[in-house]
């Protein structure tokens, strides 16, 4: 059975004003979040990926905006709303209760001057202002307790009190507290160390089973793109360049640059001159690109590719995209 | 071990407070004991050159005068005049022979005190919010404008800007009339027909009169809060709890005032107190231009009248408010931020 569509974002384009320019962080972006499917996003730093995340939740840097496209939410009521034109009052009802977030290394995201019991209040009381406090602090506990937390010494403490994973997991159970639709997660394990991620992603996966979340997170780190993820898009320059579920992503990597990504991933049975790396950098993105922004440093560049940039089209499996001239078909 | 660690906190800072303070005792009375020329000698040797005293005439004299017994040891003398300031007895000035420094003090300080904090409140209150508006319009046209005239301001002595408020208010008359007060009737502290007292006309008189003073502290602090408020929620602004509580749905208004506002006030708390404590020993000059009675015009005659226990003693009263006053900010601070306390706990 296919599930609905939660999120869909359509030729998402995002420019940064700077002296040079505008700088075209996200380049005529889609990508589409359905019910209860997780998503990952991945690519080099610098790539568009925390742009397009946190275009969703209309909290761009000064200096940013949003140029072109749609970003269209369903709501309960079956109603499809366009998160860019809604008027802040309403956007802001359906942040957190609707769409949650989970910063990159989130270690200052909590007021420094309170405890973090203020936080998960403040949370409710925006959205649901007749919960009485005790409710809300019950709550808290029960979602802390999932998180491997004890709730009591967590509560009552000031963030600097807590450690970074304590923190990031804190974080976590905040982001649940209102049952969300969606939750962005911008790289959720980096801060930790290799035993508490693994203990987040198994986490996440029942969270995702028990509650129906969707799931929208950025990262660098592809073991948990496997574990954790339906859909892997992969993000290049700005653009998105494939598109696919996530066992055809890994057996039939169609786009150079993703295979390049998979090919970084250092194993254990090799010794580190074998570690393979993509040559070169992402491009300028002030300068305006003709022809694929990944040519340059692309080993199956034809002519082509550095005269007309490649739509998505559709491989064999039609629900895997990519965009470009010469992909890899498994030569 | 909450509290604990609290009341360790407060001890630690009163024992610190209590240090300096008995420090700037100690260099006061050999500064006046000690050097060379020092003000006792030079009224001993005064004395018996004008008057012709004899030595011993002269040093009772002195004794007397700077309630020392300049007979007994350097030390002895250190720990008797130890003992008065514990008392807050600095003897009697020498100008107005019979009336004791404290009753001096007592009676001008509050003035001072008066208008510089008015000044300093009103010149906090307008700044702090002016800075938090334009840091959140910092990308509107009259930010630079704003911000420009803030830095102008900051850096204009205080004394020139009293002088240009005595002119414009108080000198040139506007379209041909009178000026728009008449200074020459609001020298002083107050009127002679109004009974000091909690009576409205006292208020409104003792307004009156301090208001140059008091604009004067105003217009030339309002800058500096202005520009450290503006950088100070500029960075909170771009911090991630911040941006967080809007993810979060917060509404705008909370995050103001409970995100962004405490947290941007925190560095500057600090600075008020520290304000206050050169306010109050820079008062010398305006109170002076203004002919208003206060602590600085006092220190002012003391000086001129080589009047040593009177500038003795408000030279450790001015020492004792800033201690106190930037003693007081620390505690604030650490109200304010729990961090700090944490630190001072490892």
């Amino acid at each position: 059975m296919k599930n609905e569509k939660l999120l869909d974002i359509q030729n998402l384009s995002v420019s940064f004003k700077t002296k040079r320019g505008f700088l075209k962080a996200v380049n005529n972006a889609s990508l589409t979040i359905h019910e209860n499917e997780s998503v990952a996003l991945i690519g080099e730093s610098g790539c568009g990926k925390t742009t397009l995340s946190t275009s969703i939740v209309d909290i761009l840097p000064l200096g940013a905006m949003i140029t072109d496209g749609k970003i269209l939410y369903k709501d309960v009521d079956e109603k499809v709303l366009n998160l860019l034109e809604l008027k802040k009052s309403k956007l802001r009802t359906l942040l957190w209760s609707k769409i949650a977030m989970m910063f990159q290394a989130s270690q200052s995201s909590f007021n420094p001057v309170k405890k973090i019991r203020m936080d998960f209040i403040d949370t409710v009381k925006a959205h649901k202002p007749r919960m009485s406090e005790r409710e809300i602090i019950k709550r808290s506990e029960e979602l802390l307790k999932m998180v491997m937390l004890d709730a009591n010494l967590v509560l009552n403490s000031y963030p600097h009190e807590l450690s970074g994973g304590m923190k990031q997991r804190a974080l976590l159970a905040l982001s649940l507290l209102l049952e969300p639709k969606l939750i962005i997660l911008d790289e959720p394990t980096t801060a930790l160390d290799l035993l508490t991620q693994e203990k987040i992603v198994v986490l996440l996966n029942e969270l995702k089973q028990q509650y129906g979340f969707s799931y929208l997170f950025i990262t660098h780190d592809l073991s948990i793109v496997s574990e954790l993820a339906d859909v892997v898009v992969t993000m290049y320059a700005g653009r998105i360049i494939e598109k696919s579920p996530v066992k055809e992503f890994f057996k039939n990597t169609k786009h150079p640059y993703s295979l390049g990504l998979i090919k970084a991933i250092p194993k254990l049975s090799l010794d580190h001159t074998e570690l393979f790396s993509i040559p070169g950098s992402p491009p300028d993105l002030v300068e305006d690109t003709i022809g694929c922004p990944f040519a340059p440093r692309c080993d199956r560049r034809l002519n082509r590719c550095s005269l007309e940039m490649p739509n998505m089209i559709p491989a064999d499996n039609p629900h895997h995209e990519y965009a470009c001239w010469n992909p890899n078909n498994g030569d | 071990m909450k509290i604990n660690n609290t009341v360790l906190f407060i001890i630690k800072r009163l024992l610190k407070m209590l240090f300096t303070i008995w420090v700037v005792t100690t260099i006061i009375f050999f500064l006046i004991r000690l050097m060379p020329s020092n003000p006792v000698d030079r009224y001993v040797e005064e004395q018996m050159v004008q008057y012709g005293l004899s030595a011993e005439e002269a040093r009772a004299k002195a004794s007397f005068l700077f309630s020392m017994d300049l007979d007994k040891s350097m030390l002895e003398q250190y720990i008797t005049y130890l003992g008065q300031v514990i008392r807050l007895d600095f003897g009697d000035s020498l100008l107005s022979p019979g009336v004791p420094v404290m009753a001096i003090i007592a009676e001008r300080l509050p003035w001072t005190l008066f208008t510089v904090g008015f000044g300093l409140l009103l010149s906090f209150i307008i700044g702090i919010s002016a800075g938090a508006i334009l840091a959140y319009r910092r990308d509107k046209w009259y930010e630079p404008v704003v911000s420009g005239i803030a830095s102008f301001l900051s850096s204009i002595p205080d004394f020139l800007i009293a002088i240009f408020l005595l002119i414009l208010f108080g000198v040139v008359a506007w379209g041909g009339g009178n000026p728009i007060l008449p200074i020459e009737l609001l020298r002083g502290n107050y009127s002679m027909d109004v009974t000091p007292g909690f009576n409205f006309a006292f208020i409104k008189d003792a307004i009156m009169h301090g208001f140059l003073p008091i604009m004067t502290y105003t217009v030339s602090q309002v800058g500096i809060w202005v520009l450290l408020m503006k950088g100070s929620t500029i960075s909170t602004l771009s911090a991630d709890y911040v941006t967080l509580a809007k993810v979060r749905g917060i509404k705008p208004r909370r995050i103001l005032s409970a995100y962004v506002g405490r947290n941007a006030l925190l560095p500057i708390s600090t600075e008020f107190a520290m304000r206050l404590g050169f306010i109050i020993g820079g008062s010398l000059i305006i109170e002076q231009l203004f002919v208003y009675q206060g602590i600085g015009l006092e220190l002012l005659k003391a000086t001129s009248g080589q009047d040593y226990p009177l500038m003795q003693g408000i030279f450790l009263i001015m020492t004792i408010a800033i201690v106190i006053s930037s003693f007081l900010a620390e505690i604030f601070y650490a109200v304010l931020d729990p961090r700090i306390k944490a630190k001072e706990g490892n």
